[in-house]
């Protein structure tokens, strides 16, 4: 199509001098009889079927955040515990940059408490605690010169709290089972647990952690390497990086635990 | 807006040249329907981000224009704004996706922003319009940007397209040449009429269905009400 062609070129009263809009038409063959009509086409209204979603408990849906965002596992903890008592959206904020300062994430503060709280494990609620999803704010109006205007208003300040569901999830983490769970199968590594665990109250990076751990003759056969059982120390919130490996409190309750198994593994030898 | 709109019409003869004061007044009118065409292209283009939230947290609507849809377009709008929380922008990005992008293939999943897709008999994109709004950006000097992969007929170009022909327009007047003021305002109401007015509410009907967030159920009041007062304007000032 060329511009000559646009409508700004075009007299319209030429062509249409004797066209009465009015007069009988008389109908044309159709000339695209293959042509298949669409549901909706021509401002017909396309039904739109809600899809049917189940309403699943919030203790499920919480299992299944977790699971799906299992590598955020840690923050969204972190988060449940932190909102024990309501804290401000800017108080939580800045939570997450510290819990993610040495994770970084593409979820933010938003996102992670938009879906704990469609997980129904956070609520929002006003600073005095009450539920805040009744709250709409309207724009304020003001007047300029004799001329109404809306002007939109900052919301009060979401402050967040944990859920009933929220707390339950929360108070069933425990991470000392989960590693007894791994220590109970893993006997044979004991001593590479005790010896991470313990050289870690300091902080070290993998290079060293793996200058201890790779040689041993425990790790030859199957090969393992450090990394392994730093990936399983951590998923027991024993180990945590910020800039180093460090033993967190709970690794050095898990410590005790390793020591004492190995104790006791030692006694049954003797016996 | 409006009541200024009405004004002007009434002072306005085109035949005769215009005085000082009306073209003065002219030129605000004008650059505020300038205004309005880029705040609403820039909300077609593509989802809102940190900066332009800002702004528009800054902005003041209108509150009684005289036009119900422009009104309620404004105030959900700004009642969306004075509700805004940390998760503002990634709600929006999600009703954009949700309201103009889709995720079907039967062409009714969501309130496709081109003109082909409802001008043409199986909602298909790059049809006639498309070429037909590419012919009128040329004829008028204009093309799309590289940067730009979507069609022309994407209604965020068509909304720019008259928002450089208001600013011309302006620009026009402040030099004083009525000729072209004139010709660039038909130009307007023709395309206008023409094309934005030939499917946009279509559109809009289909925006009302798909959004959720009230900033885009807004936008879509605030589109058909705007283009509504445009044309009216735009045609009373050259019957004038």
């Amino acid at each position: 199509m060329s511009n000559d062609n646009s409508f700004l070129e075009l007299d319209l009263d030429s062509d249409f001098e004797d066209y009465n809009p009015l007069d009988e038409i008389e109908p044309e063959e159709d000339e695209d009889e293959e042509f298949v009509a669409i549901e909706g086409y021509k401002g017909e209204e396309h039904a739109i079927e809600e899809p049917v979603v189940p309403q699943i408990p919030a203790a499920e849906r919480i299992q299944n955040l977790f699971k799906s965002m299992a590598p955020r596992r840690k923050t969204l903890l972190g988060i449940l515990a932190f909102v024990e008592t309501p804290q401000s959206t800017t108080d939580l904020e800045a939570k997450v940059d510290e819990l993610q300062a040495h994770n970084f994430s593409v979820y933010s503060s938003g996102n992670l408490s938009n879906l704990l709280e469609q997980a129904g494990a956070i609520t929002r609620v006003t600073e005095e605690g009450e539920p805040y999803e009744n709250i709409q704010n309207e724009p304020e109006i003001v007047e300029i010169d004799g001329v109404e205007y809306l002007q939109p208003v900052d919301p009060p300040e979401i402050y967040w709290v944990i859920t009933e569901e929220g707390l339950e999830y929360l108070n069933a983490d425990r991470p000392l089972d989960r590693l007894r769970d791994i220590l109970e199968k893993d006997t044979l590594y004991l001593p590479i647990y005790d010896r991470i665990l313990s050289m870690c109250e300091e902080g070290k990076t993998v290079k060293e952690i793996n200058a201890q751990v790779d040689d041993d003759p425990l790790v030859q056969k199957p090969r393992l390497y450090a990394p392994h059982f730093i990936d399983k120390l951590e998923k027991c919130d024993c180990l945590e990086w910020d800039g180093a490996w460090k033993t967190t409190e709970i690794g050095r309750e898990g410590l005790a635990m390793v020591q004492e198994m190995m104790t006791g593994a030692d006694e049954g030898e003797q016996a | 807006m409006t009541e200024e709109i009405t004004e002007i019409v009434e002072e306005t003869e085109v035949d005769e040249p215009m005085d000082e004061e009306t073209r003065a007044a002219l030129v605000s009118i004008t650059e505020q329907r300038s205004a309005t065409y880029g705040l609403l292209s820039r909300l077609y283009r593509v989802e809102v981000d940190e900066e332009f939230l800002k702004e528009m947290k800054g902005m003041r609507f209108p509150a009684a224009t005289g036009n119900s849809q422009v009104d309620e377009g404004y105030r959900l709008i700004a009642t969306f704004l004075s509700n805004t929380w940390g998760n503002t922008i990634t709600d929006l990005a999600i009703d954009y996706v949700r309201t103009f992008i889709g995720h079907g293939v039967d062409a009714f999943s969501a309130a496709y922003p081109y003109e082909s897709v409802y001008t043409s008999e199986k909602r298909l994109m790059m049809q006639d319009a498309r070429d037909e709004v590419l012919a009128i950006y040329r004829s008028q000097g204009l093309d799309k940007q590289e940067t730009w992969k979507e069609a022309e007929d994407h209604l965020a170009l068509e909304l720019e397209f008259m928002q450089i022909l208001a600013n011309r327009t302006v620009d026009a007047l402040k030099a004083g040449d009525e000729d072209e003021a004139i010709e660039l305002l038909t130009t307007q109401k023709n395309f206008l009429e023409d094309h934005l007015m030939a499917w946009v509410p279509m559109m809009t009907s289909d925006m009302r269905r798909f959004a959720k967030t009230d900033l885009y159920r807004g936008l879509a009041y605030l589109t058909d009400g705007f283009m509504t007062v445009d044309f009216e304007f735009l045609q009373d000032l050259l019957q004038a």
